[in-house]
């Protein structure tokens, strides 16, 4: 079947097998973000926003994508031109194995696009389907805030 | 695993029409959470989420399309208002964000799961649930809906949508639920409507999940409940008889005592807190 995607902004097909995953599908197509560590839709690596709303790829057919548009970790920034999320995640040492770090940061990133100055309970709560085995959640926590508050800057 | 064909139904007639003419293991499918979970999901996928997806009122009813997500019931205010915040409670205990912007609340139902979350508000809240199939449409209370673990009235039939009539303004209802954390799946669920008259309860309602082979009324706590003011003996009369409603086994999740047990003391955690609701009597 051909998939038709609005991939990182750009319109995008892909033939799929009716039975693929959204997450294998993107994987194969480069966009190696997307971490599978379980799925069964326990552990949030494979976050995408679909329509700009976080879902669990790893349990989405990638025909169900159809038309849809779908934003990865690549669709945010690239290096030397990191986008304010990822910069903040590195400054607040948030990273360590990096597996759960681009789940984490599509999260926030739907977060940050509804709600722009979070309360530290609020991001808590957006990352509560993200686990990280080894930095914990205090880090990521605290670059949420902080990208807010950069995001805040920016504008003003 | 693999699914061979991949079907979006756009319309409920569609997707029955669809289904009837395929030859293979056919599956309805809407937000996958437990589908993909499954080893052999099937060889034919009908997608019901661009036909089923739709929330709104008919008169007296409130109506949920089978393939609403979890997130929009969160967000539904006009059901909110009418059943006293239940069913937004529920949406919000339920997995996790990402779970709940995929996961239905006719796929909830369907999986026939007893620990299924939103079985024991909808139950309190008296739902009937339309199904389609090849010779038309039917009605069937929730009541008779679940038959077993996994096991539904369904069949090959489609769920298109969850009915119920919003309850008058006299009510006060509650939700409960125990997991390892509030996402996880339920090792019990439960929820309470009570309607009053004054001082006096004039309906109760209270519905318990994972703890029988599915999610059952407790109807003798009921009847003690009905008709009269919410004493302290009246809850733990109540208490104990929700208690021997159920039917338990022990797994992973909790053993068959502890969930018996906490039947007992949810009951009366939310006979109380209705109670308070309504101002202390
Ligand atoms: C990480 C995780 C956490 C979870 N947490 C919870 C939780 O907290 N509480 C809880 O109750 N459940 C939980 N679940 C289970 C699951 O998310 C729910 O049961 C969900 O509501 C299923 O809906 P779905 O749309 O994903 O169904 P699907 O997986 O698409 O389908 C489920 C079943 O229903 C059938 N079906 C779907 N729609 C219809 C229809 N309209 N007519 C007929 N048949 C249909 C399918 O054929 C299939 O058999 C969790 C699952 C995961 C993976
Ligand atoms: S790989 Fe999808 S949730 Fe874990
Ligand atoms: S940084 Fe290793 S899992 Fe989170």
């Amino acid at each position: 079947m051909i998939l038709h995607l609005k991939l990182n902004g750009k319109p995008r097909e892909f033939d799929v097998a009716p039975g693929e995953r959204l997450s294998d599908v993107l994987r194969r197509e480069q966009c190696f973000s997307v971490k599978v560590g379980c799925s069964t839709g326990d552990c949030g690596t494979c976050t995408v926003l679909v329509g700009g709303e976080p879902i669990v790829s790893c349990l989405m057919l990638a025909c169900q994508a159809e038309g849809a548009e779908v934003l990865t970790v690549e669709g945010l920034g690239e290096p030397g031109r990191l986008d304010t999320l990822q910069e903040s995640f590195l400054d607040e040492g948030a990273v360590q194995c990096g597996f759960c770090t681009p789940g984490m940061i599509l999260s926030a990133h739907a977060l940050l696009e509804t709600n722009p100055s979070p309360t530290e309970d609020e991001a808590r709560e957006a990352l509560s389907g993200n686990l990280c085995r080894c930095t914990g959640y205090e880090n990521p926590v605290r670059a949420i805030l902080e990208a807010g508050r950069r995001m805040a800057g920016e504008e003003s | 695993m693999t699914f061979r064909k991949f079907y979006t139904a756009s319309s409920e007639e569609e997707a029955v029409r669809i289904r009837s003419e395929s030859e293979g293991r056919v599956r309805f499918v809407a937000g996958c959470t437990d589908l993909l979970c499954e080893d052999d999901p099937g060889e034919i996928a009908i997608d019901v989420r661009r036909a089923l997806d739709y929330l709104r009122r008919d008169g007296d009813d409130l109506v949920i399309g089978a393939a609403t997500r979890v997130g929009a019931i969160d967000r539904w205010q006009e059901g909110a208002d009418a059943d006293d915040g239940l069913l937004r409670k529920c949406a919000r205990d339920f997995a996790s964000h990402q779970i709940r912007n995929m996961a239905t609340v006719g796929g909830n139902l369907a999986s026939a799961v007893p620990s299924a979350d939103f079985a024991p508000p909808l139950l309190v809240l008296n739902s009937r649930c339309v199904i389609a199939g090849p010779s038309g449409r039917r009605e069937v209370s929730l009541h008779e809906f679940f038959t077993g673990p996994h096991q539904s009235i369904l069949g090959d039939d489609l769920l298109v949508e969850i009915r119920f009539k919003a309850p008058g303004k006299n009510i006060t209802t509650d939700w409960r639920k125990i997991g390892r954390n509030p996402g996880d799946i339920a090792s019990i669920n439960a929820a309470t409507l009570l309607e009053w008259d004054g001082s006096e309860v004039r309906l109760a309602r209270i519905a318990l999940g994972a703890v029988a082979p599915t999610p059952i009324h407790a109807d003798e706590a009921e009847k003690i409940i009905t008709g009269g003011t919410l004493s302290e003996d009246v809850k733990n009369r109540a208490a104990v008889a929700a208690q021997q409603a159920a039917s338990p086994i022990s797994d992973q999740r909790a053993s068959a005592e502890y969930r018996a047990h906490m039947c007992g003391v949810l009951t009366k955690r939310m006979l109380g807190y209705c109670a308070e609701q309504r101002g202390g009597q």
